[in-house]
């Protein structure tokens, strides 16, 4: 790679560079972290619920274990209600395969829903960002979980500095995006669930209702029997997670 | 450009809704559906005749597992007049879009049961080589009644390609299976429960490009899990 391509390459990752992207929409990021920073950990923000008898079955494996055979206790979860008030943090003694259960007495009977980010510690210096998207089960009245992935990225926690910042989703101040989720839905009913991962507060068209979402925040929103769902935002990646409800079952996708 | 592809198996259905829209919001209702499947060492390609509303097309009963599926214009395909090809080829950038273009794959069961998977597959996986090195214990569930892999790989020259996936016992750093994989097919691999330990933990180990699903059957439940940790270097 020639200098000049490398520098560019280098100028485009980061953060400054994503910021007046996305003020200006010229081939805006969805986050704002900083890829030339290694030694960090980014997270996806992660979706748990306990109300209207959910329970969140959350899988992930010890990636720095499994591939760079570090030691257990290196993975660290941390928990916020829906209104971006932090509930409790778990440094974890963590094994290859791992697996949490998420229900109302792991929050002193809390039933409520929110959001959770993880991040890998590493024991040295890492030359590289860990991002670990895991795997989040939803069950339903104690039904057999149905499991998605982390799918977007809104925090790191950078070693170097010992320091995390949430809330990195990219975000424009100008223009509002359209985002409608591509699928068709013929069950008999659809929520979805939204966590605003940028710094502003969001003004939120999901099909013809407004809701305004406030940094970090989530919210789970009853679509009812509509076929096709649009999200309308200043938020460059608000993709939800999808709960559709058939009778006994559940599906729970990211859109 | 994105391909798309579903799973006929004894064990499972499956549907493929794709969109005629961007998930902007920009529609092309000029874009149709075309299949390819590779015979002969050519990629044999036809328009789909698939059941279709305004806003999507559904395939179901055409959907085999030598098949793979892709929005074209007419004039895009049929320019050699005689549609064979020697790769496939990048017909148009309409499924080229940030956030990512998506297809619902719907898998369900007879008796009730649904789970979705993305069934696009970008065309420039189709060139690129590389391995999963994954614990499956995290992926599958020893209680359940069956536990399968179905696993994608589709490759653009038309051939199928023969690879392995390993099964590995990680704590021994030892292969205990070997299981013959071709590409350009959906490979349909039953696992053992024994593997599902997660003292033992194995690995799935593949030589080729890949798009990999996992599913597996509790009675009649779908539980769904899409391989997905990335460290970035």
């Amino acid at each position: 790679m020639s200098l000049k391509k490398s520098l560019l390459t280098k100028v485009a990752k980061s953060k400054l560079s994503k910021k007046i992207r996305n003020i200006l929409n010229i081939k805006p990021s969805f986050d704002l972290v900083d890829y030339n920073t290694k030694n960090i950990s980014v997270s996806d923000a992660f979706f748990w619920r306990t109300d209207n008898e959910f329970e969140t079955i959350f899988k992930f494996s010890n990636i720095l274990k499994f591939y760079y055979g570090e030691k257990d206790k290196n993975i660290e979860i941390i928990f916020f209600d829906k209104n971006n008030k932090f509930l409790k943090n778990e440094t974890l003694n963590a094994n290859l395969v791992n697996e949490i259960l998420i229900d109302k007495n792991y929050f002193d009977n809390l039933e409520s829903y929110g959001v959770f980010y993880v991040f890998h510690k590493p024991e040295h210096y890492f030359d590289g960002i860990i991002r670990n998207s895991c795997y989040t089960g939803y069950s339903y009245k104690k039904s057999l979980p149905s499991f998605v992935h982390g799918n977007t990225i809104a925090a790191e926690f950078n070693y170097n500095l010992e320091k995390i910042e949430y809330n990195l989703g990219g975000f424009s101040l100008f223009k509002n995006n359209t985002y409608i989720v591509q699928n068709q839905f013929d069950n008999k009913r659809t929520e979805i669930m939204l966590i605003n991962t940028t710094k502003i507060t969001l003004n939120v068209l999901i099909n013809e209702s407004r809701y305004k979402l406030k940094s970090g925040n989530s919210i789970i929103v009853d679509i009812g029997k509509k076929k096709l769902i649009k999200i309308k935002s200043n938020c460059y990646l608000l993709r939800p997670i999808i709960f559709c409800y058939d009778n006994a079952f559940l599906d729970v996708h990211h859109g | 450009m994105n391909f798309f592809f579903g799973i006929r198996s004894k064990f499972i259905n499956s549907e493929i809704k794709i969109p005629k829209f961007q998930n902007s919001g920009k529609f092309n209702q000029n874009i149709k559906v075309f299949e390819a499947f590779p015979l002969n060492n050519k990629w044999n390609i036809n328009k789909t005749d698939c059941d279709e509303n305004k806003d999507f097309y559904f395939i179901s009963n055409e959907i085999e597992n030598n098949k793979i599926f892709f929005l074209a214009h007419e004039h895009e395909v049929a320019q050699n007049k005689i549609k064979l090809f020697d790769e496939l080829k990048d017909f148009n950038n309409f499924t080229d879009t940030a956030p990512a273009f998506r297809a619902n794959l719907k898998l369900f069961l007879d008796n009730g049961g649904i789970s979705s998977y993305q069934s696009e597959y970008p065309f420039e996986m189709t060139k690129r080589r590389g391995n999963i090195l994954s614990p499956i214990s995290i992926l599958l569930n020893k209680n359940a009644e069956k536990n399968i892999i179905f696993f994608k790989n589709i490759f653009y020259k038309p051939i199928n390609e023969k690879t392995y996936l390993y099964f590995i016992n990680f704590q021994q750093k030892k292969i205990v299976k070997k299981v013959e994989i071709l590409s350009n097919y959906l490979n349909e691999i039953i696992v053992d429960k024994e593997f599902l330990n997660n003292e033992s933990i194995c690995l799935l180990k593949i030589v080729l490009v890949f798009q990999c699903i996992c599913q597996l059957k509790i009675f009649i439940y779908l539980l769904s899990i899409r391989i997905h940790h990335i460290i970035i270097f």
